[in-house]
């Protein structure tokens, strides 16, 4: 039975040939602790982890390598980004669409300076939906600008400039959206983004990035050692070192350069057409389908479910078949409760650029059965 | 002695350093220095000291921060 990975805005699976070999070199041949010696192969990590940046900053379109820290994932990139923006009581407006990713670190700095969130309407543009729920103690917008449930992509460019116009910083959740769409920070300059290195982008799990368009400041999550300012017990103030605490995780980041490489290489508005066509065809295959019911679908991402069928028991028959797929909440609690799927979850198919028609047939073949 | 070396404030603008110089036809090796700053463990950037002055006007141009340990 054939294996069809359909769960890539979980991880992707498999990665370019390229992320392999290169992650293989590494490991194999240069992987010291970058920034803590200057032998050979400590200067060789340094190396590849600033090429890194280079890559991450020409994705987004931003000229200072030196602004892209490296995380763990987007929840670790989450954390710091709102822990570090939040330290006393205000108001944060954030969308109703959000992953626990984003919530749950709210939700602590709520609890622990007593912070008030708003939620604005995602299905509105953020220009209308967002003004209304301004508050003199609105100091932030933290939202995602895709849906990890529904597909569903914020119109980025409107959010950029509402929140300009209301003079409020913005922190993103780009899980969903670096790698596969165009995110041009020098058009857009959101104050921090925030996403992983292992979904869209290619790389291996334990990758991830903030991404600084300007000079945000932003307090420390973790501190610790830096190679750097021995004596001086606070993390330094330079970027990217802040936010980077203790060994970084070289073979992940090198991983994650190679998958922008790719993703670079391939091109940005390709993948997004392919995306986009692959989803069509999905979308087009399970509305086709007696008893299917289509929740969203859009950006690599088509949810759905099977009569009243609970979701995971629906993904648990399609593993029987081979397909890959996630049922359940997806970690959005918000998405859920909108859709009315609080209960029963959706299943999810979600896509990259290296799924094929074939695989879309085999899901089509296998929910047929059902 | 035939070279300078600059410091940066971080590995990661040494390393920057260090590929601008390279991309840049100057021969360029970091190298890390406990002694150098008050503060404990710095990097910086061994160069011919015949293009300390290429090497800084490239530094100055990219907006990065540094100053000389020896010169």
């Amino acid at each position: 039975m054939r294996t069809v990975y359909l769960d890539n805005a979980a991880t992707t699976f498999p990665k370019p040939a390229p992320v392999l070999r290169e992650l293989n070199r590494c490991v194999r041949t240069y992987c010291g602790n970058p920034g803590r010696s200057s032998h050979s192969l400590s200067l060789a990590s340094a190396d590849k982890i600033y090429e890194t940046r280079e890559l991450v900053a020409r994705l987004c379109n931003i000229s200072a390598p030196e602004h892209i820290c490296f995380t763990q994932n987007a929840t670790h990139a989450l954390n710091i980004a709102i822990k570090g923006a939040i330290n006393h009581k205000c108001h944060v407006i954030t969308s109703d669409i959000e992953h626990n990713a984003l919530i749950r670190p709210l939700s602590a700095v709520c609890r622990r300076y007593g912070v008030t969130v708003s939620r604005f309407d995602s299905d509105i543009p953020p220009e209308k939906a967002i003004p209304p729920l301004v508050r003199p103690d609105t100091e932030l917008i933290v939202t995602t600008v895709a849906s990890n449930v529904t597909g569903k992509v914020i119109d980025t460019e409107g959010l950029y400039r509402v929140g300009r116009e209301l003079g409020l910083p913005i922190i993103i959740d780009a899980s969903q959206y670096l790698g596969h769409k165009e995110l041009n920070l020098e058009r857009t300059p959101f104050d921090v983004v925030c996403a992983p290195g292992h979904k869209a982008l290619f790389g291996i799990a334990g990758s991830g990035v903030v991404i600084f368009s300007g000079l945000f400041a932003l307090d420390t999550l973790i501190e610790g050692g830096s190679g750097s300012d021995t004596y001086n017990t606070e993390m330094p103030a330079l970027l990217p070192e802040r936010h980077e605490a203790g060994t970084v995780a070289t073979p992940a980041i090198v991983s994650l350069g190679e998958g922008v490489r790719y993703i670079l290489e391939y091109g940005i508005s390709e993948v997004e057409q392919r995306l986009s066509y692959l989803t069509e065809l999905a979308k087009e295959r399970l509305n086709a389908l007696s008893g299917v019911q289509l929740l969203g679908a859009g950006n690599g991402i088509i949810s759905f479910n099977v009569r009243d069928l609970p979701s995971d028991r629906v993904a648990g028959t399609l593993g029987e078949y081979g397909i890959c797929v996630r049922g359940g909440l997806h970690c959005a609690p918000d998405t859920h409760k909108k859709l009315g799927t609080e209960k029963i979850g959706a299943v999810r198919a979600s896509l990259s650029i290296l799924n094929t028609e074939r695989d879309i047939d085999a899901l089509f073949s296998a929910l047929k059965k059902i | 002695m035939n070279s300078a070396i600059i410091t940066l404030g971080s590995l990661t603008y040494a390393t920057k350093a260090r590929r601008l110089f390279t991309k840049n036809g100057i021969d360029a090796r970091t190298v890390k220095l406990s002694e150098a700053a008050d503060g404990g463990c710095t990097h910086g950037i061994e160069i011919k000291k015949s293009d300390l002055y290429s090497a800084v006007a490239i530094l100055r141009e990219a907006g990065v921060q540094y100053s000389l340990y020896r010169g």
